[in-house]
């Protein structure tokens, strides 16, 4: 399974693939995926090696509150991932000051409490 | 025979994988040749029916309790997915941050407290149909429903 290294580097990569598509018109619904991609993947960095494996989405939720009992930094993480399951699936729409607001409001923070666990980013 | 079931809350057991103790009981009462029939009826206090009794619901049916007390929401439908997930779904009238982060709270908590099942969440907004009422996925193949009365 990949290391916290690897994870980092990946949600980064989400992160400036973000920053890169914003020239792109009507590319606001994949930023927002973006956003919960990167997410998902710090959320996998702080877990490598402290945990059960962590193999599917369905077992991250549960993983990391046990882990971590941070129910404010779950909250952040559920938010970003409801707004890419409506962008994905209910064709919500986007546009580019929406992203900015979600990551501002709920990745930034995510990210904070990370840190603030003890992950290295 | 009547039989009477509240809408609001049922249990059911995924039909492929198997017969339940439930639906053998109901084999054995059509051999009676008795008439039998739904009827769905409001109740003040959920009647819960039980007829996957190897599946832990505790977790789910707390939640649903807790969820009851909130505006907006729709329904709660529950999936038993691969490896014994229990995938929930709260459908929502609207979307509205204010009670997304309230429900995110309540699913927080509700697997701080039963950390031996595996519960995976998601918001939507209920589908609606050509008259704006909500058109919930059918219900008759999940561990467990709940609907707003």
């Amino acid at each position: 399974m990949p290391a916290t290294s690897e994870h980092v580097s990946q949600a980064k990569k989400n992160e400036a693939f973000l920053e890169a598509i914003k020239s792109i018109d009507g590319s606001a619904d994949w930023g927002v995926t973006a956003l919960f991609y990167a997410a998902v993947h710090y959320g996998r960095a702080f877990l490598a090696g402290k945990s059960t494996t962590v193999t599917t989405h369905q077992h991250f939720q549960s993983v990391f509150l046990r882990v971590t009992s941070d129910a404010v930094a779950y909250g952040f993480y559920r938010a970003l991932q409801t707004e890419s399951e409506s962008s994905r699936y209910d064709c919500k729409k986007y546009d580019w000051s929406d992203v900015d607001a979600l990551k501002t409001a709920n990745l930034v923070p995510f990210k904070n409490a990370l840190v603030k666990h003890g992950l290295s980013i | 025979m009547r039989a009477l079931i509240n809408p609001q809350f049922l249990i059911r057991r995924p039909a492929e994988k198997g017969r339940s103790i439930a639906t053998g009981l109901l084999d054995a009462i059509q051999d009676t040749d008795l008439a039998y029939f739904w009827e769905e009826i409001s109740l003040q206090q959920a009647t819960i029916t039980v007829v996957q009794p190897n599946t832990d619901t505790s977790a789910v049916r707390e939640f649903c309790e807790q969820l009851s007390k909130l505006h907006g929401i729709e329904a709660v439908l529950v999936e038993e997915v691969d490896g014994g997930a229990q995938h929930v779904t709260t459908f929502l009238s609207d979307r509205a941050a204010e009670l997304e982060a309230k429900i995110y709270g309540i699913e927080a908590d509700t697997m701080l407290k039963h950390p031996s099942i595996v519960l995976d969440f998601h918001v939507r907004v209920a589908p609606k149909d050509e008259n704006g009422r909500p058109e919930l996925p059918d219900g008759s193949y999940y561990l467990l429903t709940w609907r707003a009365a």
